[in-house]
């Protein structure tokens, strides 16, 4: 059965080096077939993993509106399309399916088209073993735009009063759509024992992992190079007991 | 009404240009030979064969009721079969024929194209998008161990248009050749597009002002479509 993981948090918190150090990690399971969803339209995880992106969902969506007020296809051709163009849109990378839902560009309401690209996703995402989502800030943006169920919500956080307070708005505003069945905080740029049992103190979100401050990551980051050619390092190990949870 | 009969008629020249190629092999329908039908997803690293896509492909259903336009459980192939191709990547062209008793042409094209699209096969994706008339499938290695190839999908999409109650024979034509299948067909191609447009514009919009409309041309061509714009009109007059 297939899982899917969507990671959210404030910005700048380390969601994307959090996707990305998973994304590394599923290239070691070759046995796992993953669909990594880069949520934020900012398009960070592409870069983070150096995956190009084809099309946007959003620019799919785009289409797809176009050919609906064209009136030449009917809702079964506009699905197949949809089908078709998403298959098309992704990066793949062994046993990594790259897509990017893109920056949202509102053009009245489409709610066909839009239920259409969420049905392709959901549908698109059984067929993988895991879906991992960077999402771009709270899981109602990934239940409205990307599927409509996570098993596993991440919520991201540095050691920063404003990233724990968001996370536990995240998590609050996402109690109430009940659209995900466990959440868990993991602590990201932790130096120190103590700084982690002050985090932990000072939040009640349930601590699932912590990713040290770790110079590789840093190093990566700033040089630009690819994530998936990441050496072990103590981030990776900090998170692979985070992605194998239930593998 | 024929709607199709232009574009049958040159189908039927085409696969004859194609057996004086000698580029034409031809089997026939063998319900047992269908393959295992299950919804399946193939990534590029497990990939075997790939047809169409970005390689070129090329999508059609057409429909009659006339008999001894249709060859029953023929299944056509030119070029070359899955397990004596020489690439990985190859151009795909794949056309669906069928005769049967139709009422309305619109739920026919529904029924005949739900019955295709749905069709999912063990360790094969397919996609097709219907508007471009273009067809993506991947083999996987693991299927294509296990004999599936082009005469055996063949098998399978007719074993389920034969199920459908309004089909009394089918026919399905593939072509993995290189040499410009797609560009012979091309004319093909854009006639029945046009036909299936504008049948669609009819019952999606049902703008009965020929004057504005972009098929007006196509309608006077193709008298199905004529008398199926005739009706709808009557329909909608008599609601009124």
């Amino acid at each position: 059965m297939s899982e899917v993981i969507a990671i959210c948090g404030k910005g700048g918190v380390g969601k994307t080096t959090l996707s990305a150090l998973f994304a590394r990690l599923i290239l070691e399971r070759k046995e796992i077939r993953a669909l990594v969803i880069d949520a934020d339209p900012t398009g960070g995880l592409s870069l983070a993993l150096a995956l190009p992106i084809k099309t946007t969902v959003n620019e799919l969506r785009k289409e797809v509106v176009a050919a609906a007020k064209s009136g030449k296809s009917d809702a079964r051709n506009l699905a197949a399309a949809v089908d078709y163009r998403l298959m098309e849109s992704l990066t793949e990378h062994h046993n990594i399916a790259f897509l990017a839902v893109g920056r949202p560009e509102e053009e009245g309401c489409f709610c066909q088209v839009n239920t259409f690209l969420r049905r392709s996703i959901e549908f698109l995402s059984e067929k993988f073993d895991l879906t991992l989502i960077d999402a771009e800030a709270g899981v109602e943006q990934v239940n409205r735009r990307v599927m409509a169920n996570v098993d596993r919500l991440l919520l991201v956080s540095d050691l920063s009063f404003k990233g724990l307070r968001v996370a536990e708005t995240v998590q609050r505003v996402a109690s109430g759509s009940a659209c995900f069945r466990q959440s868990g905080l993991v602590l990201n740029r932790v130096r120190s024992e103590e700084e982690l049992s002050r985090a932990r103190a000072s939040t009640t979100l349930p601590l699932v992992g912590w990713l040290p401050e770790d110079e590789t990551v840093y190093r990566f980051d700033t040089s630009g190079q690819s994530f998936l050619d990441l050496p072990e390092c103590s981030s990776l190990q900090a998170a692979r007991p985070l992605l194998v949870a239930r593998f | 009404m024929e709607l199709f009969k232009e574009p049958l008629n040159h189908l039927n020249a085409y696969l004859q240009d194609a057996d004086s190629r000698n580029v034409l092999r031809q089997f026939s329908y063998n319900p047992f030979s269908a393959w295992p039908e299950q919804s399946s997803l193939v990534l590029q690293e497990e990939t075997a064969v790939e047809l169409g896509g970005a390689c070129g492909s090329l999508f059609m259903i057409l429909w009659t009721g006339e008999a001894g336009v249709i060859r029953p459980g023929r299944i056509s192939l030119i070029g070359p079969e899955l397990d004596d191709r020489a690439q990985v990547k190859l151009p795909f062209t794949q056309v669906v024929l069928v005769r049967g008793i139709y009422q309305d042409e619109y739920e026919t094209y529904r029924h005949l194209r739900d019955t295709v699209f749905d069709t999912r096969l063990k360790g094969v994706s397919t996609r097709v998008w219907p508007d471009r008339q273009r067809v993506w499938c991947r083999v996987s290695r693991e299927a294509l161990g296990q004999g599936f190839n082009l005469t055996r999908y063949g098998c399978t999409l007719l074993k389920r248009l034969n199920n459908l109650p309004a089909v009394e024979e089918t026919e399905v034509i593939f072509a993995t050749e290189t040499v410009n299948e797609k560009s012979l067909l091309a004319p093909v191609a854009e006639k029945v597009q046009d036909i299936v447009e504008a049948m669609l514009k009819m019952y999606q919009e049902m703008n009965f002002d020929c004057g504005s409309c972009e098929y007006n041309q196509v309608c006077e061509e193709v008298a199905g479509l004529k008398e199926i714009h005739q009706r709808l009109q009557k329909e909608r007059n008599g609601r009124e």
